[in-house]
């Protein structure tokens, strides 16, 4: 019997292979994605999928990109192993795609790591008005904590994270059927702090020096 | 006619049969044209009971069949073309060709032997002449076989977008292909009903396989409803090396329940090596295990204990993994008819 074994490692190997998948939209048959103003989100605006490890306090009142980037573990991105399927995009990161015109998408995540993040942890879909995340000046970040399909699922399992689930909105508001991002005060980055003051203490000896010259 | 909450099958129901002809000749008047002679089995109805969440399942149908005849010859090419015998009425050229490079239809040998239950994916079609998409020689004697056609199972004819129960853009199908990818397709409403979710795409053409198992997620716990055809004889499944093989029977029990051993197995299942998964019903895909084959028997992976008594729920399917391509002869759940 013990010679069987080797080839029981051989099949529990090839099925350890992760097949988890997550499938993304908003669409205008459900719900688009609209800026504060009102206006469907360009093409080229990021959305992220993931779990935040912080407090729903946190997600709704929070103003950092930092902040709240580290407490946000995102799929895809180039970190999980998965491949995204996206319409006219090649890169690992989801945006607006234009899939039923401005402020709709569609992507799927497929062989996403059963590890990138907890079993069975909320899903949330971050979203900005940019193509750079950490510059956007609106963000919304939705969830649903009542729908099964906003859960990280099990392999082979898939979530579907549909904007038009009823989600809610932890960040921004519901627009009828669609929902708007929020307007985010800026707060500057730590090291756009650093920057700053280093600039001012510069500027300060500057001065003296040229009061005691 | 038992109506247990999740299962009831019209193979039962004799007490309906005037209904259940009048339906049957129904659908056959509307899809079966070109018919020499055709089947008609019992017509099958089920309910697909669905916790929140993902849950294996399989179709326990198939479509009604579009022809059943007799080959006079079959070509030993890589795409063989079966001529119909002298006496079959002719076909209409081209009803059975693929559609946007797609299959619509399958041919299904009849024959007893090694190749009953083999299905192959039509190309097209002549008047006396069906090309499939495979070379039929080598799984048997077919020279003179007997056969059916059937249009294929496809996201659209399982569930219509007019299916009550799903949630548009929220529940979804996710299929498994034999390049080890996976698609999952979302249910929309209106249209074909089905588009792909990565791309957008129409996807209600997208085909199922008989055998050929799928993860349904819903948002919410839903029962759905799942009609068809209930199929005799044997069928052959594709196993491939290194894929994801969601399988399940067409068995369209009454009870509820069946066991491992109804899968029959041991038969191909290299020993030892390779392997079959079943999940629970709790929307999670939480595995009570995972059996291998002894040669005769299903025993448990860690425990190696007899597992042939293992209940898996009627029309759950299951992941099997082999190390190399092989056909897993599904057994006949179903006896008359054909």
């Amino acid at each position: 019997m013990l010679k069987k074994l080797p080839f029981v490692a051989l099949f529990l190997a090839v099925a350890a292979s992760s097949h988890a998948s997550i499938t993304v939209t908003a669409n205008a048959v459900g719900s688009l994605l609209l800026s504060s103003s009102g206006t469907a989100l360009a093409s080229g605006d990021i959305v992220r999928i993931g779990y935040f490890n912080a407090s729903l306090a946190t997600l709704e009142t929070s103003n950092s990109f930092a902040t709240l980037n580290s407490d946000f573990d995102p799929v895809g991105e180039g970190t999980d192993g998965d491949t995204l399927t996206e319409n006219g995009n090649a890169t690992d990161t989801l945006d607006i795609n234009d899939i039923s015109g401005n402020g709709s998408f569609a992507g799927q995540f497929n062989g996403i790591t059963s590890s990138a993040i907890p079993a069975e942890s909320l899903l949330y879909m971050w979203v900005f008005n940019s193509s750079s995340p950490s510059t956007a000046t609106q963000w919304g970040i939705f969830y649903n904590p009542t729908n099964a399909n906003w859960v990280f699922p099990a392999d082979p399992g898939g979530a579907i994270v549909s904007l038009s689930s009823a989600a809610t909105a932890l960040r921004g508001t519901a627009n009828g059927s669609n929902f708007e991002l929020a307007n985010i005060a800026v707060v500057p980055e730590p090291t756009s702090i650093y920057l700053l003051a280093g600039g001012l203490v510069i500027g300060a000896l500057a001065l003296r020096r040229r009061a005691t010259a | 006619m038992v109506w247990n909450g999740r299962n009831y099958i019209m193979n039962a129901v004799v007490r309906r049969l005037p209904l259940l002809l009048l339906s049957v000749a129904g659908l056959l008047s509307a899809q079966v044209i070109h018919a020499q002679s055709v089947a008609t089995n019992p017509v099958g109805y089920n309910m697909f009971t669905l916790p929140a969440g993902n849950s294996v399942r399989v179709n326990t149908f198939v479509q009604a069949t579009a022809f059943q005849g007799t080959a006079s010859n079959v070509t030993n090419v890589a795409n063989s073309v079966i001529t119909l015998s002298s006496s079959a009425t002719a076909l209409t050229s081209g009803s059975f060709n693929e559609v946007n490079g797609e299959p619509t239809y399958y041919v299904e040998i009849l024959d007893t032997g090694s190749a009953q239950g083999l299905i192959a994916d039509i190309v097209s079609n002549g008047t006396n002449t069906i090309t499939v998409d495979t070379n039929l020689i080598p799984f048997g004697t077919l020279t003179t076989c007997s056969f059916l056609v059937r249009p294929h199972t496809t996201l659209s004819s399982l569930f219509p977008a007019t299916t009550t129960g799903l949630t548009p853009y929220s529940d979804g199908i996710k299929l498994f292909f034999p390049n080890n990818t996976s698609v999952t397709y979302l249910f929309t409403g209106t249209g074909d009903g089905w588009v792909n979710g990565g791309t957008f795409a129409d996807a209600g053409a997208q085909v199922i396989y008989p055998g050929q198992g799928f993860i349904i997620s819903v948002g919410s716990a839903k029962t759905i409803p799942v009609t068809g055809y209930v199929k005799p004889g044997p069928t052959q499944v594709p196993l491939y090396a290194g894929a994801i093989n969601l399988v399940g029977t067409l068995n369209p029990v009454i009870s509820g329940t069946q066991t491992l051993s109804n899968f029959d197995f041991p038969a191909i299942l290299t020993p030892y090596s390779e392997a079959v998964k079943i999940f629970n019903d709790t929307g999670l895909l939480q595995s009570p295990g995972s059996y291998l084959s002894s040669g005769t028997n299903m025993i448990n992976g860690g425990t190696f204990a007899n597992s042939d008594s293992v209940p898996v729920n009627a029309s759950n399917s299951v992941i099997v993994s082999v190390s190399q391509n092989k056909n897993w002869v599904m057994p006949s759940f179903y006896t008359s008819g054909d």
